[in-house]
């Protein structure tokens, strides 16, 4: 099974997009999940790079963005920065990761 | 963590998010943390990638910052405004959320930094924390912050 791909982007592919990959790093562990490929950018640079690289899902903590611009599924990082809904978010990546076969 | 993180409280005067943007940015670079550049780069960046972040029923906070490049020495400066602040929101730039809280880092070293925020964005949730910011009392908001979300990655 290959491993999920997830990107993740802020302003300046720095300090939020950091946080939310460290927290995300620890609720994929706590489901079972240890081998992942997660990537960050900034934001301007999603569409190419989803485009490019064909990502299962992108998480976005910072600036505004048009979804139809991304060829993927497209969360809010915010539960990640707050560690507030993180469950309701995890369900949600999950079940993208889940469709595209990336999880049992 | 490699390099130390100073943390600091500012009394601000304004009452407009660019003015205590500029309060805050110029207090940093006053005490010679951040270059000249440095507040320009926050005010801009706050326009284009906003900070407000809502944390329903709990506290609505911005954290306010610029890239590495303008910073000199870390630094971590807080300021609660005399009433709310209307930011924007970083998960939806078209709206508004009234914010009791700023807090503005000032990093050239994110890796170090990440668990500091960790830590900083739970403590900030916690009541006894609240109640310092509600009842501004400055120089205790500095020290918990120091306590609990510096000194543990010091050890």
């Amino acid at each position: 099974m290959a491993k999920p791909f997830i990107y993740l982007a802020c302003g300046s592919a720095a300090m939020s997009a950091m946080l939310c990959k460290s927290r995300l790093e620890e609720a994929l562990r706590k489901r079972g999940i240890k081998s992942f490929d997660l990537r960050i950018c900034r934001v301007i640079e999603l569409p190419e790079n989803v485009r490019r690289l064909k990502p299962d899902l992108a998480i976005v903590t910072a600036g505004s963005y048009s979804e139809k611009d991304i060829d993927c599924p497209v969360f809010s990082g915010v539960p990640f920065m707050s560690n507030i809904g993180v469950d309701a978010l995890m369900d949600k990546i999950i079940a993208v990761l889940k469709e595209k076969g990336k999880v049992p | 963590m490699h390099r130390s993180i100073d943390v600091r409280v500012l009394r601000v005067r304004s009452e407009e998010r660019s003015e205590i943007l500029k309060e805050m940015g110029d207090y940093l670079y006053s005490k010679g943390y951040v270059k000249k550049t440095f507040t320009d780069a926050v005010i801009e960046r706050e326009g284009k990638y906003p900070t407000g972040l809502e944390i329903p029923g709990v506290v609505n906070v911005a954290l306010p910052h610029a890239d590495i490049e303008h910073v000199k020495r870390q630094a971590l400066l807080v300021a609660v405004p005399k009433g709310p602040v209307k930011f924007k929101r970083m998960d939806a730039p078209d709206k508004d959320v009234d914010v009791e809280l700023i807090i503005m880092p000032a990093i050239n070293e994110p890796k170090g930094y990440v668990k500091f925020l960790s830590k900083l964005t739970m403590f900030i949730q916690k009541k006894e924390f609240l109640e310092l910011v509600r009842g501004k009392r400055y120089d205790e908001i500095a020290e918990s912050i120091r306590e609990e979300c510096l000194k543990p990655l010091m050890r």
